[in-house]
């Protein structure tokens, strides 16, 4: 036990090194196109694992994120902007003060990104869990487009429809990939502790939850908080990655894709959720080619954008079909299973030799 | 005062009057029995005690305390804990952990000092480690300790949600059919492990059960409850020879011209 633990140990810090080294090779010599997935992988693991906090391991089936990464974005973006900046693209309605003021530094925007994000979540969570099931899908749902209607017509805060522009290109893969690495330990912690065994409580038997004393609608409220909090950090890296934000970026579309990420991943898994984001991330750039025009002899297929879309879709139908608990379930990734799983490849391999 | 009162507790369903007028004083201790034939409203009893439902008349008390139409989390946290008749344990987490949420509702680490690992809440996280094997012990479940807990056969998930019930540090125990669907060797299994847990963990027992075999030798005092109403209250003795009882049960005794 004790040995194992320190050959983990061991095990964690040479998988880190190696990625750390990945990464320095990947910023020094990648593309720019690649440097940008990487960065879009980092991000979307930051919102899967958080939207996954709340749906896959509380088990409130929830639509909000859009809204979260939205409001995340926006504030980090505002706060970053330079006062000059702010007054050149607030060309309809001045932007009010005092925001029309300040400045901060890009890290310290995306800490106010967060938990302006989670105050948002915070009042948010008192009407939402007033309700369960498929009704909170409905309100949550509703919350998020909320969030986008006010983004679009809040100019004198939001810039309305115009969005904001010229954002510095701030994110980098040690942010995204720092921030990434922050999320996926604090996340795996606290599912992992007697809070996390009480949101999966929640999930498997509120009643009997309940009966334990578990405050569920505290608890539901910690969860949504958490979570909030790392959509908002995940949306201000990505407004720092685009550049340009505008509230067409936040409608349905981005919680879809994020839903199709955790249910992938098996709702529940924290690192069903990572590879899912790694996989949704880079397979809808590796199928890039079905959007463009196809000669395929007899047929000419015009480009169609959004067929990458119909492949997702069809993905997912086939995962719903096939493997309903997506890849991981609801296991977790740890070294005993994989030295396990190697051990137990060895003896096979010795044998065909 | 008693240690648990139920004064004039009454539950209505839209016209639908469940429990009407019902009492209950229970002392430190004792083991009792609520017994009576299927929609007597013995259920309908335990969700108003234990937070499920809010009463629409009476008053509940508790260790000098008022508890009426508090939540169940509450009054779990007050110290009154359930098992229910349809056992609902959490299904695909493992039999000690199931154990173990029961320990959250008192644990004093923050939610910050949780994830973080603090050294009060390593400290705690050991407590309940500890505190759930031994409870697992006492239920005889500590060699499944690390099974899914809808693994287990049924007569196991009975004990296990009764370990998962004391975790939280009961006083007063509700017991909801325990003994339904044993077969008589599981059954005086369970007889001789609630007596001990009695002894062990100091506490008071209100359970309701169909096996009569099981309510009369466990139970001190027994309660029958009919259409929402009590019909009957006194010791084992005194409710087999009730006439009001067995028509209960049984129907009216039509006398034969």
């Amino acid at each position: 036990m004790e040995t194992n633990h320190r050959r983990n140990q061991i095990l964690t810090l040479a998988a880190c090194l190696t990625f750390l080294a990945f990464l320095y090779v990947a910023d020094e010599h990648g593309t720019d196109y690649q440097v940008r997935i990487l960065n879009n992988c980092a991000i979307f693991i930051i919102l899967a694992v958080s939207y996954n906090l709340i749906n896959g391991v509380t088990g409130q089936f929830s639509l909000e994120p859009n809204a979260f990464v939205a409001i995340g974005a926006y504030t980090s973006a505002l706060l970053t902007l330079t006062p000059m900046e702010k007054e050149i693209s607030f060309i309809i309605e001045p932007i009010i003060w005092p925001l029309s003021v300040i400045h901060v530094p890009f890290v310290v925007s995306l800490v106010a990104a967060g938990v302006v994000t989670a105050f948002f979540g915070f009042l948010m969570g008192f009407p939402v869990f007033r309700v369960r099931g498929d009704y909170l899908a409905i309100v949550t749902l509703g919350f998020g487009e909320v969030v986008r209607v006010i983004a679009n017509n809040a100019q004198p805060v939001t810039n309305g429809p115009l969005g904001l522009k010229g954002i510095a290109s701030h994110t980098n893969l040690w942010w995204s990939w720092g921030f990434a690495a922050f999320t996926l330990f604090f996340i795996a912690r606290l599912v992992r502790s007697s809070y996390g065994r009480a949101m999966k409580a929640i999930k498997y038997d509120e009643a009997a939850a309940e009966s334990v004393g578990i405050n569920a609608f505290w608890h539901k409220m910690l969860a949504f908080t958490t979570s909030a909090f790392f959509e908002g950090v995940g949306g201000g890296l990505l407004a720092h990655l685009i550049t340009t934000i505008s509230p067409t970026l936040f409608t349905f579309f981005l919680t879809f894709n994020l839903l199709i990420i955790i249910v992938a991943g098996g709702l529940g898994s924290t690192t069903g959720s990572v590879i899912a984001a790694v996989l949704v991330t880079g397979g809808s750039e590796a199928l890039r080619f079905v959007e463009e025009p196809m000669d395929l002899g007899i047929l000419e297929i015009p480009g169609i954008p959004g067929m990458r879309m119909v492949i997702f879709s069809f993905i997912l139908i086939l995962l719903m079909i096939f493997a309903r608990r997506g890849i991981m379930g609801t296991r977790e990734f740890s070294w005993n299973g994989v030295v396990n799983r190697v051990k137990s490849l060895m003896p096979s391999k010795g044998r065909n030799a | 005062m008693a240690f648990f009162s139920a004064e004039h507790l009454a539950m209505k369903f839209g016209g639908l009057i469940a429990v009407n007028d019902f009492d209950l004083a229970l002392e430190k201790g004792e083991i009792v029995g609520l017994i009576g034939p299927n929609g007597a409203g013995k259920t309908t009893v335990f969700n108003m005690i234990a937070g499920y439902y809010v009463p629409t008349g009476g008053k509940v008390t508790f260790a000098g305390r008022d508890i009426t139409g508090k939540k169940a989390n509450q009054i779990t946290k007050a110290g009154i804990a359930r098992t229910f008749q349809n056992i609902r344990l959490f299904t695909e987490l493992s039999v000690i952990e199931n154990v173990m949420i029961g320990y959250h509702c008192r644990i004093k680490s923050s939610f910050l000092s949780a994830t973080l690992r603090l050294p009060l809440y390593r400290r705690e996280e050991e407590t309940m480690r500890t505190g759930a094997m031994n409870l697992l012990k006492e239920v005889g479940l500590e060699d499944v300790a690390g099974e899914t807990s809808s693994a287990l056969p049924y007569g196991k998930q009975r004990r296990l949600e009764i370990a998962r019930a004391l975790a939280t540090g009961p006083k007063l125990l509700l017991l909801d059919e325990p003994a339904a669907g044993m077969n008589p060797i599981e059954t005086q299994a369970l007889l001789d492990l609630i007596l001990r847990l009695r002894k062990d963990y100091d506490l008071t027992v209100l359970l309701i059960e169909h096996d009569m075999k099981f309510v009369m030798q466990i139970c001190e005092r027994i309660k029958v409850l009919d259409y929402g109403v009590t019909i009957a209250e006194g010791t084992p003795y005194e409710i087999q020879n009730n006439p009001r009882v067995i028509e209960a049960y049984l129907g009216e005794v039509k006398s034969v011209a």
